[in-house]
């Protein structure tokens, strides 16, 4: 278990944003600062472009160093550890194909990657030519099912500014956020776990967005 | 409500970091970033503001045998070198390109950029053009690289391709592996290669050589360069 440096990773990702830049007009995001060098460790970024150039050794790096990890956010999204780990081999190659579009100055490379994980976990999930087969491990790995989004909130540090943020918004809303990005719940699925319209959800996570926009600005 | 509303384009990014965006959505919003970088920049503000989630993510086990399947799909196996063929010195030589002008290069890029945009495919804008030149820097053939793996390879004229032999289409993107074949063409026509294992960076080498029939015996280039050239970013 690397509870430890994971909760240091994500503490530091908390305190990314320049504490002194706050103002920002209409809905147009800030770009982040510079990076102390103490992140760069754990952006990769400079792993990617090197994978751009055909650096095999630097995607084995990422590897070594997040594949755990990835593992993790594909379980939590198609709740069976084999295909987590599918998915997980699908973005490997998916990283090595892309990884020259990737530009490490709009965006963190740790985002990058984990971007492609949770987009090839979804296309897992909404495959719908894939027939899941209901074995044990599947029944094992469901009596959890229940527990990711929560956990993962309850997992966010202290000084998150995330945290804070979703603390702010209404129960069902802050819930109805955790499962598309967590779960990676469709409107409908969120829409039926939570008992409201559609069309409600729908306006709920952009309201959502909004706010959490507005509350971490 | 304009259908790029820069306030409408700001919640769509967070739609697609929450992974709300159903599959057309999604495709849809992706193509449109992969030319807007403003989009790019949504994407990563509303990264940013999620990835806590993703960091305090318990690792789990990985299983041993996972990189060697990673590494079995990225195309391109190591073979047993020794000493650089004839084909190989002449990819590093410097001497092909001398004898290109770099006037002409730039303006058979915007032919072959021309060309596929006139030739009005369904297909989508590609990620990459290579114009590939003869040694005498007329240009010879165009490739042109998809986002979703496909290398559509256009000869410009006519090679001289004797009976029992084939054209044989590489690319070059680790000078440590070499050239790694895309494929075959077995007379001077279009091609179309999906070849999504291949990394496609820009000033990643493109070339075609002359090969027996079924392809170099060795895995790498034997036979004669027809047309090299680099891949380049369309500005589209």
């Amino acid at each position: 278990m690397r509870a430890g440096a994971a909760a240091q990773a994500w503490s530091r990702n908390g305190n990314r944003g320049r504490p002194g830049s706050a103002a920002r007009s209409g809905l147009h995001p800030q770009r982040f600062g510079i990076s102390p060098v103490s992140e760069k460790k754990e952006d990769h970024s400079d792993l990617i472009v090197a994978c751009g150039r055909g650096d095999k050794a630097a995607l084995q790096e990422i590897y070594r160093r997040e594949a755990g990890a990835m593992i993790g956010v594909a379980a939590r999204i198609v709740k069976r550890r084999e295909l987590a780990e599918e998915v997980v081999q699908e973005s490997f190659v998916a990283i090595w194909r892309y990884a020259a579009r990737f530009d490490p100055t709009i965006g963190s490379g740790r985002a990058w990657l984990f971007q492609i994980v949770r987009n090839r976990a979804l296309n897992m999930l909404r495959d719908t030519s894939r027939e899941l087969p209901t074995e044990e491990g599947a029944l094992n790995a469901a009596v959890d099912a229940d527990a990711y989004y929560e956990n993962a909130y309850e997992r966010l540090a202290n000084n998150s500014a995330l945290k804070r943020c979703l603390e702010e918004l209404e129960p069902r809303r802050r819930q109805g956020i955790l499962l598309a990005f967590v779960e990676g719940m469709s409107h409908g699925e969120i829409a039926a776990k939570l008992k409201v319209p559609l069309g409600t959800t729908k306006s709920w996570l952009r309201r959502s967005l909004i706010a959490l926009r507005e509350c971490m600005a | 409500m304009s259908p790029h509303d820069p306030n409408e384009d700001f919640l769509l990014a967070g739609e697609y970091v929450l992974g709300v965006l159903d599959g057309v959505e999604r495709d849809a919003f992706e193509r449109r970033a992969a030319r807007e970088a403003v989009l790019r920049e949504h994407i990563a503000y509303w990264q940013e503001r999620f990835a806590d989630l993703d960091s305090g993510v318990a690792p789990k086990d990985v299983p041993p045998a996972l990189w060697a399947k990673i590494e079995s799909q990225l195309g391109g196996k190591a073979l047993a070198q020794t000493g650089p063929s004839f084909s190989e010195r002449i990819w590093e030589s410097l001497g092909f390109w001398r004898g290109a002008s770099f006037a002409g290069a730039l303006a058979s890029l915007l032919l072959a950029i021309s060309v596929g945009l006139l030739a009005g495919r369904a297909t989508p804008q590609p990620q990459i053009v290579a114009v590939m030149l003869t040694p005498d820097g007329t240009p010879g053939a165009i490739a042109e690289i998809h986002y979703d793996g496909t290398i559509n390879v256009v000869p410009l004229h006519d090679f001289d391709v004797p009976k029992g032999k084939t054209l044989q289409v590489w690319t070059l993107f680790d000078k440590a592996k070499g050239p790694i074949s895309v494929g075959l063409i077995e007379r001077t026509r279009q091609a179309l290669f999906r070849r999504a294992d291949l990394p496609t960076g820009p000033q990643q080498l493109y070339e075609i050589t002359l090969e027996q029939e079924g392809g170099s015996p060795t895995g790498k280039p034997t036979g004669p360069i027809l047309v090299k050239g680099f891949g380049a970013l369309p500005r589209l």
